[in-house]
């Protein structure tokens, strides 16, 4: 089994898969406890303009997508926050124009774009050296960025208002934070493609939130279970010969699914025990 | 002269076309305790933000020991309404409380903060369960814990929007108790829709309905309140039940 490994477009897959879970991880334990979720899908989809953008400009679409992703992030956090309209609403709006602007950009290039299903769906085993130098260079920034703001991200994510009373800009401090989740999803395209971010981004979090009530840890652990389950789902679509983006959601969706049933029925030894009504 | 809190001058404030605030005017003199009573939606958790500066106010002018509401940060220790988290937010009551004592971007809590948490902590009755989660305490403990995250930056001023809401009356009692030891040392405001909430600990009592319609001492409040709520009200006292404080 292990003769896959002397694959280099395995190697990189691997090395790739890394490197996305620990963007997904450490961002994704804020996307889960601060309920950013649908925003963070809206931020994911926006992306793809990007990608359009860098295939119209002639430039690598990923390398494109670090600005506009983080534009369009911080444009979604400053609508949420000034405009009256439900946050919702403008997240979904955001979502599908960015969708559009993406396509009217490839459009409008010539020829035809051949791998534009590899940024939708994803396409790990193609990853390219350039574009994982660049998420290697995209996740010291986000650990950098957690490491000097996580007093700011930690209080902002339980106690908003809080945090604006005792003198944190808390509005730019929210704006970082998704500027942070975009450039995960610029990380995570290459894996799983725009569509199938979003469940990097919350799975692995989403589990390990039950195991500990240290956020530090729980960054850690959603690192370490992002690399066993990318390399599980890569490993199953290697042997089957499924799509590898797709394969990798399915296994991280079978995770959640056996970890909550494990929740469900074992002692609350094993887990944090919550008592239904408690917290106001 | 005698010091003055909190001064709010021909306060208005509107959201979304619609009057919220109109023209308050209040002054809140140091280490009194004010209950600021009124219906929900009546404007109170309004006027506390805007103390807090966390809105500015439309027209008017607000002052918090004589200086802007974000000038004054450092003076004022808050209690909000309700603080909605996950019930397994990662986190644990030291650490939620050290968030009072926030410095500034890139600054760290230093030794001096995690002292001031554990005492404020043993001043609450709260000591021994800093490592809790947050999620496993009951109501009452977790408000605790929130005005110990508000006492812990050494306040002139505490603010407090429906404390008693999630606590049971035995609870309340004794978080009067505490308050009532807190405003030797402090300036307290204390907004409430509930006037049953409010003890005999409060000093002034403020009646808020989009306008102020009494400002005085709690027990000549009565009709104030009729007027705020529209209907007669007795005002009760806490821990000596039913005492009537005004005979109709």
């Amino acid at each position: 089994m292990l003769e896959i490994l002397q694959y280099s477009f395995m190697q990189n897959a691997f090395l790739a898969a890394v490197l996305a879970s620990v963007a997904c991880g450490v961002v994704g334990s804020y996307v889960v406890i601060k309920r950013i979720v649908f925003i963070s899908g809206g931020i994911s989809h926006a992306a793809f303009g990007g990608v359009g953008l860098g295939y119209f400009l002639g430039l690598n679409p990923i390398l494109a997508a670090v600005p506009f992703t983080v534009l369009s992030a911080v444009l979604i956090g400053i609508i949420n926050k000034h405009m009256e309209v439900s946050e919702d609403t403008a997240i979904g709006i955001l979502w599908s124009v960015g969708m559009a602007l993406g396509i009217i950009f490839i459009n409008l290039t010539p020829g035809y774009a051949p791998d534009l299903l590899s940024y939708l769906f994803g396409s790990i085993l193609t990853v390219p050296l350039l574009d994982l130098y660049l998420m290697l260079i995209l996740d010291v920034v986000i650990l950098i960025t957690v490491f000097l703001f996580q007093r700011e991200f930690l209080s902002l994510s339980f106690d908003e208002e809080f945090s604006t009373a005792v003198g944190m800009p808390a509005e730019a401090i929210y704006l970082l934070l998704l500027s942070l989740v975009a450039l995960s999803v610029v990380v995570l395209i290459k894996v799983v493609g725009v569509i199938l971010i979003i469940a990097l981004l919350t799975i692995p979090a989403a589990i390990t939130r039950n195991y500990t009530n240290r956020l530090g840890r729980m960054m850690f652990y959603s690192v370490l279970l992002g690399t066993v389950l990318t390399f599980g789902g890569l490993f199953l679509s290697y042997i089957f010969n499924l799509a590898s983006g797709a394969t990798i959601v399915l296994f991280m969706a079978l995770a959640f699914l056996l970890s909550s049933l494990f929740k469900r029925f074992s002692g609350p030894g094993a887990i944090i025990n919550k008592q239904p009504g408690d917290g106001t | 002269m005698e010091e003055i809190a909190v001064s709010i001058e021909n306060l208005s404030f509107h959201y979304q076309q619609q009057k919220v605030l109109d023209q308050v005017n209040l002054q809140v003199p140091h280490k009194s305790f004010l209950g600021v009573i009124g219906p929900n939606g009546g404007g109170k958790s309004t006027l506390l933000r805007m103390i807090l500066g966390i809105i500015q106010p439309g027209e008017g002018k607000v002052l918090v020991y004589g200086q802007k509401p974000q000038k004054a940060r450092k003076t004022m220790g808050y209690l909000p309404q309700q603080v909605s988290f996950l019930p397994d937010f990662p986190i644990n009551v030291l650490d939620t409380v050290l968030t009072g004592r926030y410095h500034g971007l890139l600054k760290n809590y230093t030794p001096e903060d995690q002292e001031a948490t554990f005492t404020t902590l043993k001043e609450v009755g709260m000591e021994g369960l800093e490592e809790r989660q947050i999620g496993q305490l009951s109501g009452g403990q977790l408000q605790r814990v929130f005005l110990a995250r508000a006492l812990v930056r050494n306040p002139k001023l505490l603010l407090l929007d429906e404390p008693m809401a999630s606590v049971d009356p035995q609870m309340q009692y004794s978080f009067y108790q505490l308050l009532g030891k807190l405003k030797k040392r402090m300036t307290i405001i204390l907004v409430t829709h509930d006037v049953g909430a409010v003890s005999d600990q409060v000093d002034i009592i403020a009646c808020l309905n989009r306008r102020l319609y009494y400002h005085g001492p709690a027990e000549e409040a009565a009709p104030g309140l009729e007027e705020v709520y529209g209907c007669p009200l007795e005002l009760i006292s806490h821990g000596i039940p039913h005492r009537i404080l005004r005979e109709h």
